[in-house]
């Protein structure tokens, strides 16, 4: 049986009158990277919030690790570790003095901040104050900082947000090493190539409710559709697009028609995205 | 409670607060410019009526009275030289008596006395002296009261050792320079609220008990450090000390429990600062009825500085000792306790 | 510069500056202060000796006492708070009337007056107290007085009663309040809050950007300054030069207010430098305040330059020659100053 890292059961939360988070229910295997996505204003937010234990949920459980999050607050902190989306560092402290608070506030016994520093790329700049860093190398700490305990569940807020494609695939590569090492992963995004690359399953959420939760591969499947699309070359000498669809029992047949009367000039085969997927579910983009 | 973790957390605030040089030195200046305004103020209280005298006879009631506290004449030899003496501001007020004014009272004539005042000299004092010269004629032709008074003194008697006035704004200094560390507290919190900090802290194991006991430790430190080093200085803790620290940390942990009063009450550094200064205008009430005596009436025991005011007043200024204050003690602590505890609630509420 | 633009920015500070917690302080405050000194800072910095009588009958001693100026008489109904008056140092000294006292004084029939002495009380006024009583008894009985009193005042230059003394305090504050704290905390939260890089980038300069919140500053500050004075009653008769001067005092003001908003990174950080910085402002209200210091200690503070000749015109109906001096001094700092905002500007672009 697969042992359950996160389980969401029922989660809901209200500000006021208005309904965030809708008695949403999920979970999230133990060393799994699910992908979280949504509009903002969905209620990814609070829903990591309730998970984290930030907030107390107004109906249902959140279960981390087998344990109440409501009930075992501190135990369940100890496990886990948070990158917020908002740069939240001691300004006026130096990357190791940010580390060094943080392992001693999980009460990680000889905790090496340098090596830490150096495995998201800040060697050399350990000791300079966080106020003199660019967005960057903020962005890489708040990772780093996410993993002083050595979390067994990481929870990681747009962790790529504006940063440049270098430092995104450093932090990518982050991610993909602590999933080796054995942590689950939940990631909220908006980058739907970087939820696609990385997550064994994607959430799409709206307006507080998960609308789908799958393989991106089986969403795919399910709500987008492969096609061969090929240019050819017409009589008159101009080129014409033709598509055929690769899921129906009649691809075969249709692409050896193709080849055997049309003069192709090019093919190549297209899939569906996860944006495409996501309009069709929701009816909106990821940026409304 | 998790002792690791509050000293991390200590730790983190004093850095904080120390690695903006500029704020630390500012603290430094702070208690430098209230050091300078104690030492500039008066150290000495003038009991004494002084008055000048020109007077070639002195009738025996005038040196009868002289001798008694309270009023000083300073004889001249010359009306010129008694003038010249109150144009200069050297008196408020002269006496000139005619030469015969012996002669003159004994035949029952009323003899001209003519009273120098300096322009600064306030009516009261000009009344003061008429009635003064007046009294002492009445007395001088034999005119006695038939009513005595009887006098009880209420209080501490302090004649000939009055407070200076620079003793009793000691305490309205020593309480705002803590009082204001309160404020500083209220805007770190708004600040780790404002800059998300807070919410990085409140995902850790640290519970929020810890969190607060550690701004609790670093704003009361903080505030003590800088009262005591002020009272060690201006001489405060020359009596009874230790009930002056003791009265000082109370003070320190009842400020920093107010802070976070104001910090759960406050949306921002901003809001927390007008809370701060309506909470210091309050809390400060007491210690004014201290430079001004009489001024404050009953109703400021319910303000929670009332207590603490007392004590380092009883102490510092009147030599009181542990019997006089103890109740002021307790209850300081029953308000160090509600202010703490509702604090703590009020700022976790709101985190949370 | 492109006056529209300015006008645009001008409005928008008329119209989000009232949401800050500053502009109702910085309106607030000083009329709050305002209020505190005329309804009791009046009588309550009062160097009056302060009588506290309890009438057991219907006394005129009681009416007479409240008709002298001298003295401070308050009345009380019974013994415990005529004690507990005495004993705070609400009244220096406090005396029980018998019932039928004026008529024991009539008939010259020995009696005694039952009598409290605060125990702080100075020895002067506890022989001018007894002598005032004295004094009055005797007008009770129609005694005729011995001597004829001839008063002579030498010197030539006023002085300031308490009640005026703390209006230089009042004044400084509702100018240098809105003046300088206006200004700074809008432009510190523009700052924090990026509003500051999102106007700059638009055609507008830094410049325009300074002149609109300076407008603001400058009209609240003078507005503030005259609403002071007129509370106070204190306008004088110059008053156009003195709303000239309080303009000149209110540049000075904002310019200080733009240089830390422009400097200063964060709120906690202005707070702080307020907290000990405050003084030098506030420094020449102080020596108004308490003539045992030293005139020349004012000459030390640069907002003596702008609360001289407000004193000078309001208090003291002073005209262009007494101030002349001290004004041109003024427009000089109000000058170099204009230099240190540019030096501030400068570096604020160049860390936006």
């Amino acid at each position: 049986m697969v042992e359950q890292a996160i389980i969401a059961d029922k989660l809901t939360y209200s500000y006021n009158n208005l309904l965030a988070v809708d008695h949403i229910s999920f979970h999230v295997a133990k060393g799994e990277i699910l992908g979280f996505l949504g509009p903002n204003g969905a209620g990814k937010t609070t829903s990591v919030k309730m998970l984290t234990g930030q907030l107390k949920p107004k109906d249902g459980k959140a279960i981390l690790l087998g344990l109440d999050v409501a009930e075992n607050i501190e135990r369940v902190q100890s496990e886990i570790g948070v990158c917020f989306e908002e740069t939240n560092l001691y300004q006026r402290m130096s990357a190791v003095e940010n580390l060094n608070l943080f392992a001693r506030l999980f009460n990680v016994k000889s905790f090496n901040a340098y090596s830490l520093l150096a495995r998201v790329g800040l060697s050399g700049r350990e000791k300079d104050r966080v106020e003199n860093y660019s967005k960057g190398m903020k962005q890489r700490l708040m990772v780093a900082r996410s993993l002083v305990s050595k979390p067994q569940i990481l929870f990681l807020d747009e962790p790529t947000a504006g940063l440049d494609p270098t430092s995104s695939e450093a932090i990518r590569n982050i991610i993909l090493e602590e999933r080796k090492r054995g942590a689950t992963i939940f990631l909220t995004t908006h980058d739907m190539m970087e939820a696609d690359k990385l997550s064994d399953r994607v959430a799409f959420m709206n307006q507080g409710k998960i609308l789908a939760l799958d393989k991106p591969l089986n969403l795919k499947q399910k709500y987008g559709k492969r096609a061969l699309k090929a240019k050819v070359a017409s009589n008159k000498g101009s080129l014409e697009i033709r598509e055929i669809n690769l899921d129906t029992p009649q691809t075969a047949e249709e692409i050896q028609k193709l080849f055997h009367n049309e003069k192709v000039v090019t093919i190549h085969s297209e899939e569906a995205t996860l944006e495409d997927i996501f309009i069709k579910i929701t009816g909106r983009g990821l940026t409304e | 409670m998790n002792f690791g973790v509050i000293r991390a957390l200590v730790a983190k605030d004093f850095t904080l607060f120390f690695r903006n040089r500029f704020y630390a030195l500012i603290t430094i200046l702070g208690i430098i410019t209230y050091l300078v305004i104690y030492f500039v103020m008066p150290s000495l209280v003038n009991e004494e009526l002084e008055i000048g005298l020109y007077a070639p006879i002195i009738p025996p009631v005038f040196e009868l009275i002289q001798q008694e506290e309270g009023l000083e004449f300073h004889e001249y030899n010359s009306d010129q030289n008694l003038r010249q003496a109150i144009t200069d501001r050297v008196h408020e007020a002269g006496v000139v008596l005619p030469e015969d004014i012996m002669e003159q009272l004994a035949s029952g004539q009323t003899p001209p006395v003519t009273l120098y005042f300096s322009i600064d000299a306030p009516d009261e004092i000009k009344d003061i002296v008429e009635t003064m010269v007046k009294e002492m004629a009445y007395l001088q032709t034999g005119q006695f009261l038939a009513i005595d008074i009887s006098a009880e003194i209420l209080g501490p008697d302090l004649l000939g050792d009055q407070i200076p006035i620079r003793d009793r704004m000691r305490l309205m200094l020593v309480i705002m320079l803590i009082m204001f560390e309160m404020m500083g507290l209220a805007s770190l919190i708004s600040e780790e609220v404002e800059q998300g900090t807070i919410r990085a802290l409140l995902v850790t194991p640290m519970s929020v008990r810890d969190l607060f006991t550690a701004k609790l430790i670093m704003g009361a430190s903080l505030a003590f450090i800088q009262g005591a080093l002020f009272m060690t200085i201006v001489g405060g803790l020359n009596i009874q000390p230790s009930i002056i620290l003791i009265g000082l940390l109370l003070g320190s942990i009842m400020f920093t429990g107010t802070g976070f009063l104001i910090a759960s009450l406050a949306k921002d550094m901003l809001t927390s600062m007008g809370w701060g200064i309506t909470a210091i205008l309050i809390y400060a009430i007491p210690a004014f009825g201290v430079m001004f005596p009489g001024t404050v009436t009953d109703w400021a025991r319910f303000i929670p500085t009332y207590y603490l005011t007392n004590i380092i007043h009883q102490v510092s200024n009147l030599n009181a000792g542990w019997s006089e204050i103890w109740l002021d003690l307790l209850i300081l602590m029953v308000f160090n306790i509600l202010l703490v505890w509702g604090g703590i609630m009020a700022i976790g509420r709101k985190l949370r | 510069m492109n006056s529209r633009r300015i006008l645009v920015l001008l409005g928008k500070e008329f119209i989000h500056g009232p949401k800050n917690f500053m502009f109702i302080w910085a309106i607030v405050a000083p009329l709050a202060f305002t209020l505190v000194a005329t309804l009791a800072f009046g009588t309550l910095f009062s160097d009056k000796p302060k009588l506290g009588i309890l009438d057991e009958g219907d006394s005129q001693l009681v009416i007479m006492a409240m008709d002298i100026d001298s003295i401070t008489t308050r009345e009380y109904q019974d013994v415990i708070s005529l004690k507990q008056a005495t004993r705070s140092g609400a009244v220096d000294m406090g005396i029980v009337l018998p019932q039928n006292f004026d008529e024991i004084v009539a008939k010259k029939e020995a009696n005694t007056i039952e009598a409290y002495i605060w125990g702080e009380s100075l020895a002067k006024d506890r022989i001018i107290l007894p002598t005032t009583i004295a004094n009055l008894t005797r007008e009770l009985a129609d005694q005729e007085v011995p001597v004829e009193i001839i008063t002579v005042t030498l010197g030539d230059e006023a002085s300031i009663p308490w009640s005026e003394r703390l209006i230089p305090f009042l004044v400084l504050m509702g100018v240098f309040f809105s003046g300088l704290m206006l200004p700074s905390t809008s432009l510190i939260e523009e700052k924090q809050k990026k509003t500051f890089e999102a106007v700059v980038i638009t055609p507008a300069s830094i410049s325009e950007i300074f002149i609109a919140k300076a407008t603001m500053g400058i009209v609240l500050s003078v507005f503030m300054g005259i609403v002071i004075l007129l509370l106070n009653q204190a306008f004088g008769a110059n008053s156009l030069l003195l709303v000239a001067v309080l303009f000149l005092g209110a540049i000075m003001a904002v310019e200080l207010g733009l240089i830390c908003g422009a400097l200063i990174r964060d709120i906690t950080t202005l707070f702080t430098i307020w907290k000990s910085g405050g003084i030098l402002l506030f420094g020449p209200a102080i020596v108004y305040m308490f003539p045992q210091i030293p005139e020349w200690i004012g000459n030390i503070f640069p907002t003596y330059y702008a609360l001289q000749p407000v004193v000078e015109i309001s208090m003291r109906s002073g005209n262009w020659s007494n101030i002349s001096l001290n004004v041109f001094i003024l427009i000089a700092i109000d000058i170099i100053l204009l230099f240190f905002i540019m030096l501030a500007a400068r570096r604020l672009m160049q860390r936006t």
